[in-house]
């Protein structure tokens, strides 16, 4: 890929948070990091803003399926520890199953550019967030954040991205290059989906640049015809391709058109954002 | 009456020329061994009855080849008899414990076994392309969406009254969290706490509130996870049966005439379907893990569906017989094996393997009687088989009752199979005496005999037995002198000039041993003197004792006397057995009498050196003195018989003639020529009767008077019904035949008394009483003598006659 724009990945970080699903992501992660020869970083983030809750004078309380507990700092910190630890194990042996180099780190943040802003253009993280609204949460934030690392967000329990990826091209080789790298790594089929901008035209060099990113690899890749940028067509052209991952550039009509709108779009699928120069 | 042998009476001599072939080349095989009709009849006999119980014991000397004859009987029948049925084990889904038997046609059960393997190569095929099709993914993950759906609309019911209140709920691997919110996000601690006071109660409320009903929401989960693991069993189990269903069709078909098979089929449809998520999830799993914990289990679980062929009889043509040469407890009821898992010793069905009775079933099994019998607890397990008609695997932990891991219990499978027993003659006496079961279960006896007639007929089949033995060892061809040298040894061995040995194997090792002989003097035939030579290597590896007895009568250590004469002494014969080895020895047999009460003592059975038969065999010899001379006095004698340097137990009742002579000569003060041995017994009238090893006791009397130079004059008197049993060795026939040695058969007392003493006996008169000057009239005057004095003493003692 010599003409390709944009740095190499070093790292993929998986972002845990504890979740039933992290070692799927785990996995997913440790295996594009054996595919790209990058190191698997583990990165347990410990909610900020649920410490605030427990300091809080007002009694609140844990609730679970099967039982209700005091929220309280001291055990909300043990909470974390207890699961910093598991997580630190759980990096360890899918990294060693996978044979990949690896590390882990614990950050207590509150928003998603707290975790982007610490990472640089050559590392990917992947993000798994809890239910749809959560989802639409980190997806605005991931959008709004100008974040410098391609930040990928699953749709955890749902399905797992491994056989198709599409690209909203808009004519950023940034997003082409992120888009490739992704599906040559995953082994995936590529199409790439000219956007038509405001004034009806498709982005001119998306052949070229599909061609130049893609080169060399054994995958198919298909351009589609141009769609409208209009959350209607961008629907019916994701519906018609069905693809596990859908690539979108921070700029431009299709990332304008909103986190819920882009949320809805998205549907059951993950969506990888690629990063940002700072 | 001459009682003195021929040298022709003392043994047969084979004509070579009467047998009709020059070499053994020249004869046919002979397949049975001639002279066990008797065994042959019982086998058949036990072969034609299909009942339970009509197992054979086949008894005899070890020697006797009944190995080979009885294989040889069974193999012949087993060849006109269809190939047995082939047995599987397969799993039992209900009772896993517990496999199944299944009994299909001989070839049939490694085609089921192919079958089913192939069938669970389909089936993991199958499965694979289903499950993993997109419309089977996108039915799951409609199912699975639809149950995060109801999840997220229960949570987001909840958010919304919760934002309706100014609240947040909050997710963490915790569980979740309701706070006071602003735009969304959680209220900073420091705004929270400038609140007033009542608006913080009130926000409290509210969160109470809120909790309860999310408590109230997620309790809901695991019913809606329950319902959605039902609607993925469903989902899985329609798909299963729309991909699996023809491949059970397909063997439903094939083996629609085995209703087992049907069966089992119904029950292994059913348990892939139980465990589809198994088999599935192991799949995915597998993947998805790269392999582990998952994979092992679908194969655990796969592995199931395969099958044990236990027993295999596709290449078979008729019933098998087997031989087990080692009867343990496993092999011979099968075993179920077990194998290291994760530091467990597991078993299944696979591990199941077949002992001696499943391979002999629908056919024959041939065992060693010793064997079964020393092996721990294969007796009782025999007998429980052959009562039950069927073979139950069990292991030898557990029938001794030790504490074992866990096992399994086949099912037992159907015996339809002869057992053959193979022992001696003790072990059929003591199991038949000691045994109560051993009757009913082995109602046969297949009796092999020791030895045979030997007339022209039978003599022809021996040397083809010959033939056929030197032809099996490839041994060099014997002329028909050596056949005729070895049926003399054979008939030797039988103890009788009338008989042959059927003590195959030992015969079998003589060839073998005249062959080895005959190639080591660079003979291409083996000749009689090879024959010769193989015998007497034998005598002379295993004569060291007979050599020491003899050395001891050369040195004088034991008294013999063989030239002079003496009273009340003579030379018995005993034969000592050391191993496979007998001969003859004299033993100095003395008696002395004085006047006494009438009682004759035996002085090895005063100080229990007798053993019974001797004890009765002087019993009969007291009651033969008793009666013939003077019986209507008292005998007024003491006397004393002995077995000079005697110092081990002595048994048998051969001496009794011996010993009558030398009370008799004793009484009569007649002396005994001691360069005659004797060796009979003798019944209450004085009739002379056979005894064994008569060719031993001849020999080893001839050499002890052989190592001292042979006068002429030397003999040994033996039972005239022993002739016919004289198969003496050329040495003896030889001195015989040139006049240095007798033989003399005598059939009563008074015919041996002659001999010995020179002095006609004396046949007792009319007027009673026996010839004047004759042995018997003098034994009688010297009686009559000892009364008097006896009457004598009592008057002088006691001053009154006795009445």
């Amino acid at each position: 890929m010599s003409g390709a724009s944009g740095p190499q990945l070093r790292r993929i970080v998986a972002a845990l948070g504890g979740w039933p699903h992290d070692e799927a992501k785990l996995l997913l992660a440790a295996h594009l990091a054996r595919r790209l020869d990058a190191e698997l970083a583990g990165l347990f983030l410990e909610d900020a803003e649920l410490l605030e809750v427990a300091s809080l004078s007002v009694p609140t309380y844990l609730v679970h399926t099967t039982e209700r507990r005091r929220l309280d700092l001291v055990s909300v910190e043990r909470g974390f520890r207890v699961e910093a630890r598991r997580l630190r194990r759980l990096v360890a042996s899918v990294s060693e199953r996978q044979l990949v180099r690896w590390s882990f780190a614990v950050r207590r943040v509150r928003t998603c550019e707290d975790v982007a802003r610490q990472l640089g253009a050559d590392e990917l993280l992947i993000l798994a967030p809890q239910g749809r609204a959560e989802r639409r949460r980190r997806l605005g934030e991931a959008m709004a954040c100008h974040a410098v690392p391609a930040i990928l967000i699953l749709e955890p329990g749902r399905r797992r991205p491994r056989s198709h990826v599409a690209i909203f091209d808009e004519g950023q080789d940034t997003v082409l290059t992120a888009g490739a790298r992704l599906a040559g790594a995953l082994e995936a089929a590529l199409t790439v989906l000219p956007v038509r901008n405001g004034k009806g035209a498709p982005p001119a060099d998306a052949e070229r640049s599909l061609h130049d990113w893609h080169e060399g690899l054994p995958l198919p890749a298909e351009i589609a015809r141009p769609v409208a940028g209009d959350a209607g067509s961008l629907q019916e052209a994701l519906e018609r391709l069905d693809p596990d991952v859908v690539v979108i550039g921070r700029e431009g009509r299709v990332s304008n058109l909103g986190a819920d709108t882009l949320d809805a779009l998205i549907g059951p699928r993950a969506v990888l954002i690629p990063g940002a120069r700072r | 009456m001459s009682t003195e042998l021929s040298p022709d009476a003392l043994g047969w001599r084979c004509d070579p020329d009467a047998l009709g072939f020059a070499t053994t080349d020249e004869l046919e095989d002979l397949q049975e061994i001639p002279g066990q009709e008797r065994a042959s009849d019982a086998l058949t006999f036990a072969l034609d009855m299909e009942r339970q119980g009509y197992n054979v014991f086949a008894l005899g000397p070890e020697d006797a080849g009944m190995h080979d004859s009885v294989r040889r009987a069974l193999e012949a029948r087993a060849e006109a008899r269809p190939a047995p049925s082939d047995w599987c084990y397969l799993a039992n889904f209900g009772k896993p414990h517990r496999p199944l038997a299944l009994r299909l046609p001989a070839g049939k059960g490694a085609k089921f076994r192919a079958d089913m393997r192939q069938f669970v190569n389909d089936l993991r095929d199958a499965l694979a392309a289903v499950f993993e099709s997109d419309d089977y993914r996108t039915q799951r993950q409609v199912l699975e969406e639809e149950f995060k759906d109801t999840q997220e609309e229960a949570i987001e019911t909840v958010s919304e009254e919760a934002r309706r209140r100014s609240l947040t709920i909050m997710r963490s691997p915790l569980g979740f969290a309701v706070a006071p919110a602003r735009e969304g996000r959680p209220l900073p601690k420091e705004t929270f706490e400038k609140l007033p006071e009542e608006e913080r109660e009130r926000i409290k409320s509210e969160i109470a509130e809120v909790e309860g009903l999310l408590h109230e929401k997620l309790r809901a989960i695991p019913v809606h996870a329950k319902e959605l693991r039902e609607k993925m069993r469903k989902l899985n189990d329609d798909t299963a049966k729309y991909a699996i269903g023809f491949l059970f069709d397909q063997l439903r078909e094939r083996y629609s005439d085995f209703r087992e098979i049907v069966a089992y089929l119904k029950l292994l449809q059913d348990d892939v379907t139980a465990n589809i998520e198994t088999i599935i999830g192991a799949q995915n799993g597998g993947k998805e893990t790269g392999g582990g914990e998952g994979s092992s289990d679908r194969e655990q679980l796969l592995r199931r569906y395969h099958v044990n062929l236990l027993v295999d009889n596709s290449d078979l043509t008729g019933a098998p017989v087997v031989y087990e040469d080692e009867p343990s407890f496993d092999r011979l009821l099968g075993r179920v094996e077990h194998r290291a898992r994760m530091g467990t010793l597991v078993t299944d069905h696979h591990l199941i393997r077949p002992g001696a009775l499943h391979r002999a079933n629908g056919g024959y099994l041939i065992l060693d009687a010793r064997k079964v019998l020393t092996r721990p607890m294969v007796w009782e397990a025999l007998k429980r088989v052959l009562r039950a008609g069927e073979v139950r695997i069990e292991s030898l932990h557990e029938a001794l009752g030790h504490v074992t891991t866990i096992t399994l219990e086949p099912e037992p499978i159907a015996l339809d199979a002869k057992v053959v027993l193979i022992g001696g003659r003790l072990l059929y006496y003591l199991l038949a005496a000691a045994d109560p079961e051993f009757g009913h279960l082995f109602k046969v006896a297949a009796d092999f005999d020791d030895r045979m007639m030997r007339d022209r007929e039978s003599q022809r089949l021996y040397a083809r037995l010959i033939a056929k033995l030197a032809r099996s060892d490839r041994l060099a061809p014997f002329t028909s002198a050596a056949v005729g040298r070895v049926m003399e040894y054979s008939a030797r061995l039988a103890g009788d000039s009338e008989r042959l040995s059927a003590r195959v194997e030992t015969i079998a090792d003589v060839l073998r041993e005249a062959d080895h002989w005959a190639r080591k003097s660079g003979g291409e035939k083996v000749t009689p003197e090879a024959v010769d030579q193989a015998i007497d290597a034998r005598i002379k590896r295993l004569d060291r004792v007979r050599e020491r007895a003899l050395e001891a009568i050369e040195t004088g250590l034991v008294a013999i006397d063989t030239d002079g004469s003496a009273v009340g002494q003579v030379n018995g014969l005993s034969v000592l057995t050391v191993g496979e080895f007998a001969f003859g020895r004299p033993t100095r047999i003395t008696a002395r009498i004085r006047l006494g009460s009438g009682k004759v003592m035996d002085i090895e059975r005063e100080v229990e050196l007798g053993g019974p038969i001797h004890s009765k065999g002087f019993l009969i010899l007291n009651g033969f003195i008793s009666a013939r001379y003077l019986n209507d006095e008292p005998l007024s004698l003491q006397a004393s018989l002995v077995f000079e340097q005697s110092y081990s137990g002595v048994e048998g009742d051969s001496a009794s003639l011996a010993e009558t002579c030398a009370l008799l000569s004793a009484i009569s003060q007649a002396p005994i020529r001691q360069q005659f041995a004797v060796t009979g017994s003798i019944d209450q009238h004085g009739g002379v009767q056979a005894i064994g090893g008569v060719n031993e006791k001849i020999e080893g009397f001839f050499d002890v008077c052989a190592s001292r130079g042979l006068t002429g004059g030397q003999g040994v008197i033996v039972p005239h019904s022993n002739i016919r049993h004289l198969m003496l060795e050329d040495r003896v026939v030889d001195a015989v035949r040139e006049g240095k040695f007798h033989i003399h058969g005598v059939r009563t007392v008074d015919e041996a008394l002659e001999v010995l003493t020179g002095v006609p006996a004396g046949a007792p008169q009319e007027e009673g009483g026996f010839p004047p000057d004759s042995l018997n009239a003098r034994i009688e005057e010297r009686l009559r003598y000892l009364n008097r004095k006896r009457r004598a003493f009592a008057v002088r003692e006691f001053g009154e006659t006795e009445e």
